[in-house]
């Protein structure tokens, strides 16, 4: 039977089972990689489980499709293109079946964030929202204090600590100095910007007929895909929209391109791969671009997708159906 | 893609046979995509425009040096910042000085080898 993905607003076990299951895949050494073997350091420090879908993210950033002069917009292996929602499906997948098998429990769904519903609350009042309690996920920090992710100077060793990360001014993986936890702005001070609504998502899914349109990428005029990774913007000086917004208003370690730091990552691209499968149920399950030679390469319906965390491959195709793996509890659907 | 196929794909060891099998795109951990010119490209009216821009950007006197692009409606996008988009250099370079100084990267950087050989205390306490 398909396991069943829920919201860590409305449904408590998943969202402890979740924490439970990041904390111990970030205490989780048994695959034996470490700093060293990934060329990063001299040194042999210890890489987690969880840490390892960190570097992946990152190298799949770092991959340009294709990488010569013609890719102006930067599109790269996830990312500013349209195999955005197939390749996070396949990262989801993995992490979920790791997070099984750490908790011992097979019926085990990763939890999503139905961010919109908090969206939908006044903007000022967003921050203080339940997720960002001691009893959620911890709220904003540097580094963040309270809750499953918490960090405790005077007990670094058993603290949620942050291993590596995308230093912005330089762009390169860095080590923290010393011990640091996890970093969260949520909404920064001056900003007047909330997360999405559930009328932004709900316009998506009736407006959007098609997934992608050429040149797929971030300056796509229209498209499902374009709208729901954040690039079209709904008022022209929005910061972001949708999935990106929401990476943005936590901001801190969310913010570049190490954000699986931020367990909310997972969350939120949960929610994410959530308002995918509502709208394949409401417009089918298509995809674009098909394999014609002149579409980018990494983004074409039958183009390999790889991990830097497991030998298994995929294709955007074999995404598209996996409700025989897991289902959603609600699907948003406009009236 | 079969549940079987999903189980026997999540485990450690398949993890560190991952790694060992994609060895070659690990160089982009310490050499990510290098900062170039940003080339923006039109035809109008039959003719074929070519704008190359470069920028040379510094915070305290430190160089920004992450990847940069321009798209043709002049909108600017730092790679290491990759969920926004900005029609401002300087607000771009003001919301790089916000993330950075959260994460603590500010005051002096911090790549793998200046920490290796810094003598900086690593704190990792995974052992």
């Amino acid at each position: 039977m398909a396991r069943v993905r829920r919201n860590v607003l409305t449904d408590r076990s998943s969202l402890e089972k979740f924490c439970r299951g990041v904390n111990l895949l970030k205490r989780d050494f048994s695959a034996g990689v470490t700093t060293k073997s990934l060329g990063l350091s001299e040194m042999e420090l210890p890489v987690s489980a969880y840490d390892q879908f960190v570097i992946w993210h990152y190298v799949a950033m770092n991959t340009l499709t294709p990488d010569d002069d013609t890719n102006t917009t930067f599109r790269n292996a996830a990312h500013r293109g349209s195999v955005f929602l197939p390749w996070h499906r396949f990262m989801l997948l993995l992490l979920e079946q790791h997070l099984q098998r750490v908790l011992e429990d097979d019926t085990f769904g990763l939890p999503y964030w139905d961010w919109a519903a908090d969206g939908d609350q006044p903007v000022g009042q967003q921050p203080r929202l339940p997720l960002w309690s001691d009893q959620g996920i911890g709220g904003a920090g540097t580094p963040v204090t309270e809750g499953p992710f918490g960090f405790d100077e005077q007990n670094p060793d058993e603290s949620f600590r942050v291993l590596f990360f995308e230093d912005t001014i330089s762009g390169e993986l860095s080590v923290p100095l010393g011990p640091r936890g996890l970093v969260r702005d949520l909404q920064r001070p001056t900003s007047t910007f909330g997360l999405p609504t559930s009328q932004q998502v709900l316009g998506l899914l009736e407006s959007e007929t098609k997934y992608d349109v050429p040149n797929w990428d971030v300056r796509s005029p229209s498209g499902m895909r374009n709208v729901l990774e954040g690039w079209l913007r709904f008022t022209p000086t929005s910061p972001a929209e949708l999935h990106n917004r929401v990476h943005v208003w936590i901001g801190g370690d969310m913010a570049p391109g190490t954000s699986p730091n931020d367990p909310a990552f997972y969350l939120n691209h949960c929610n994410v791969d959530r308002i995918w499968e509502a709208w394949m149920v409401r417009h089918g399950r298509i995809y674009e671009p098909d394999d014609s030679p002149g579409n980018p390469e990494g983004h074409r319906l039958n183009d390999e997708i790889t991990a830097l965390v497991s030998r298994l491959r995929t294709t955007p195709k074999e995404m598209l159906d996996v409700s025989h793996i897991y289902t959603y509890d609600a699907l948003p659907q406009p009236a | 893609m079969e549940l079987d196929d999903l189980k026997k794909a999540a485990t450690t060891a398949e993890m560190a046979a991952a790694l060992d099998e994609q060895k070659e795109s690990l160089h982009l951990l310490r050499h990510p995509h290098p900062p170039g010119p940003s080339i923006r490209e039109e035809v109008y009216k039959g003719h074929h425009i070519k704008v190359v821009t470069t920028y040379e950007i510094t915070v305290d006197g430190r160089p920004v040096s992450g990847h940069l692009s321009i798209d043709n409606s002049g909108s600017v996008h730092y790679h290491a910042i990759p969920n926004q988009e900005f029609l401002s250099m300087i607000d771009m370079v003001k919301r790089i000085i916000d993330v950075s100084a959260g994460l603590g990267t500010l005051n002096g950087p911090s790549g793998p080898d200046d920490h290796d050989h810094g003598g900086h205390n690593h704190g990792h306490g995974h052992d």
